[in-house]
């Protein structure tokens, strides 16, 4: 069976590699779900920080390990992903919806190897809607997770209580935890 | 913004592609009725649809689209040095300029008063002298005293600019300052590189001033206007006549070097707008050009400012600041509402630390730090 590849965007892959570690590579579940990064994702935390460090994990040789390797892009696929990437900006500009250039890529991506998504931004999920892009929120691919025992529920809960605590809570979050996994979130 | 499919550029490619409209339709997926109506400017494809056309041409979406816009954002750059300003640098200048205006909401314009301008500006000589000392007068600094660019920032908010201070880095940034002007909601924003040295800083704070205070000007006649405005208001006559006066006495390039540096110390400023000013009061007085090769005062102002610090090395006594430093320094020093704006649209609206990274187009990594402090 293929592997179902499965890309984040840069505010999921912060919400979720410092709890789940090693988030990336790593196959989980029956479909061999395994979650990915885009190279320009991996280049945007090599750029320097201006600030002093408080997202210092980041940086440590353990997480810039597991995002050495970013998904694979066949040849074909980069012209058409450069395309994409110039359609759905230019969309993204005529409805004024504001997504940074990385997470339009990792858009374009998704949809050029017709693979998923996972982002809690509401501007990418209304650009994943209009170009018909599967798209899952950060909570749902815990809840993934979670099913096929590559989480528990205990460390679904440290994670999102650890959103809390950063001020870093997704849009309809409480909602969304409650939907998920029938309990009052953290 | 209204927009309309390029047929004729969509065409010739198809015909390059050996494509027929019949088989743009296979490929798109839908009826060739719709790509008729497309064809025929009836109708513009959705955007999955329009995706699968762009992909069957070969085009991207700014030769497949035509859009008219006059009420885009009009950007300008202060750039580095010989650093080349390509097309990605203004797409991503007008994108800021398109987030930005997300924020017009939660900026206390004051939409009552206007600010007067100048009448009539031109970029001559005395003109610019009288202009600058009116603005040394305002801001309460004698024509013989340096300019502090503190004292400069006060002026920037009487005139409903919103300043926004940035660390894209010293030598990697494109540009020192990014000057966005937003028709749809009338206002005007300055990024400022804090990475800049102080000296050089000071002069691009006083460039954006001269833009800011001559709106009807346009193009080179206001970059013209306000590189001089800047000069005028740095290093007014009555130095650059006294400057004139003891540099004439030097024969040697090198005691002149030193005597343009020394006054550099002295203001503040770059030796070269120190040359500059003096160079202005010499062709506008008709007096004898001083005999110095312009050429040597490059490198000894570069040599200059690695003496110095940069604003940033400046603010934050050489650390990297925290986000809470940076945003409070940033608020106190440059009286911006740009960061409590920044927070209050945050709130409203759920944003999260994209939104952050792509209007300030800083490290994903900064921009969770500030987002996490303003959230």
């Amino acid at each position: 069976m293929a592997q179902r590849k499965v890309l984040l965007d840069s505010n999921s892959y912060f919400r979720l590699a410092r709890s789940i570690h090693p988030l990336l590579h790593v196959e989980f579940g029956e479909d061999r779900c395994c979650l990915y990064v885009i190279k320009e994702l991996r280049q945007e935390f090599d750029r320097s920080s201006r600030l002093q460090d408080k997202f210092h994990w980041v940086v440590e040789d353990e997480y810039v390990e597991n995002r050495r390797r970013s998904i694979s892009i066949p040849r074909k696929a980069a012209r058409e992903i450069g395309i994409t990437l110039s359609v759905i900006q230019g969309h993204a500009r005529e409805e004024g919806l504001g997504v940074s250039i990385v997470d339009a890529c990792a858009l374009s991506t998704a949809s050029v190897l017709e693979i998923e998504i996972v982002t809690d931004d509401a501007d990418m999920l209304a650009l994943a809607r209009d170009f018909d892009i599967r798209a899952m929120k950060t909570l749902e691919i815990m809840r993934v997770m979670l099913e096929c025992d590559h989480v528990t529920m205990a460390k679904i809960i440290a994670t999102a209580g650890y959103w809390r605590w950063e001020n870093d809570l997704p849009k309809d979050y409480e909602g969304d935890f409650r939907r998920l996994f029938q309990q009052e979130p953290p | 913004m209204p927009r309309s499919l390029d047929v004729e550029k969509l065409s010739e490619s198809l015909a390059s592609l050996g494509l027929s409209q019949s088989d743009l339709a296979k490929q798109v997926g839908v009826s060739r009725n719709a790509v008729s109506k497309w064809m025929k400017g009836e109708a513009l494809p959705r955007p999955d649809k329009l995706l699968k056309v762009a992909l069957a041409a070969g085009l991207s979406y700014d030769d497949i689209i035509r859009t008219t816009n006059e009420r885009e954002p009009v950007v300008a750059f202060r750039k580095r040095g010989a650093r080349k300003t390509r097309s990605e640098h203004v797409q991503r200048a007008k994108d800021m300029g398109r987030l930005l205006e997300r924020l017009v909401p939660f900026v206390p314009f004051d939409d009552l008063r206007q600010h007067p301008t100048l009448k009539s500006p031109v970029p001559e000589y005395n003109y610019l002298q009288r202009v600058a000392r009116d603005v040394r007068k305002q801001v309460g600094v004698a024509q013989n005293e340096p300019v502090e660019f503190h004292s400069l920032v006060q002026r920037f908010d009487e005139f409903s600019v919103v300043l926004v201070p940035v660390m894209w880095g010293r030598r990697e940034a494109h540009e020192n300052a990014l000057h966005i002007r937003l028709p749809e909601s009338d206002t005007t924003w300055i990024y400022l590189n804090l990475d800049t040295h102080s000296h050089d800083f000071k002069f691009w704070i006083s460039h954006e001033l001269g833009h800011v205070i001559s709106p009807t000007l346009s193009d080179d006649e206001a970059e013209d206007f306000a590189d001089r405005f800047a000069c005028a208001l740095l290093f007014p006559r009555e130095c650059a006549e006294e400057a004139y006066g003891e540099l004439r006495r030097f024969s040697n390039p090198r005691s002149i070097l030193g005597r343009l540096t020394g006054l550099a110390e002295q203001f503040g400023i770059s030796p070269i707008t120190v040359l500059e000013g003096v160079e202005e009061y010499v062709r506008a007085s008709g007096s004898e050009p001083l005999s110095f090769e312009r050429k040597l005062v490059y490198p000894a102002a570069t040599n200059f400012n690695k003496q110095h610090y940069t604003v940033r090395e400046a603010l934050f006594n050489g650390d990297d600041p925290a986000a809470a430093s940076y945003i409070e320094r940033s608020e106190s020093v440059f009286s911006t509402p740009f960061f409590d704006a920044l927070r209050k649209y945050l709130r409203e609206s759920q944003a999260d630390a994209s939104f952050v990274h792509a209007v300030l187009n800083c490290p994903l990594v900064d921009a969770r730090a500030i987002a996490s402090e303003l959230g």
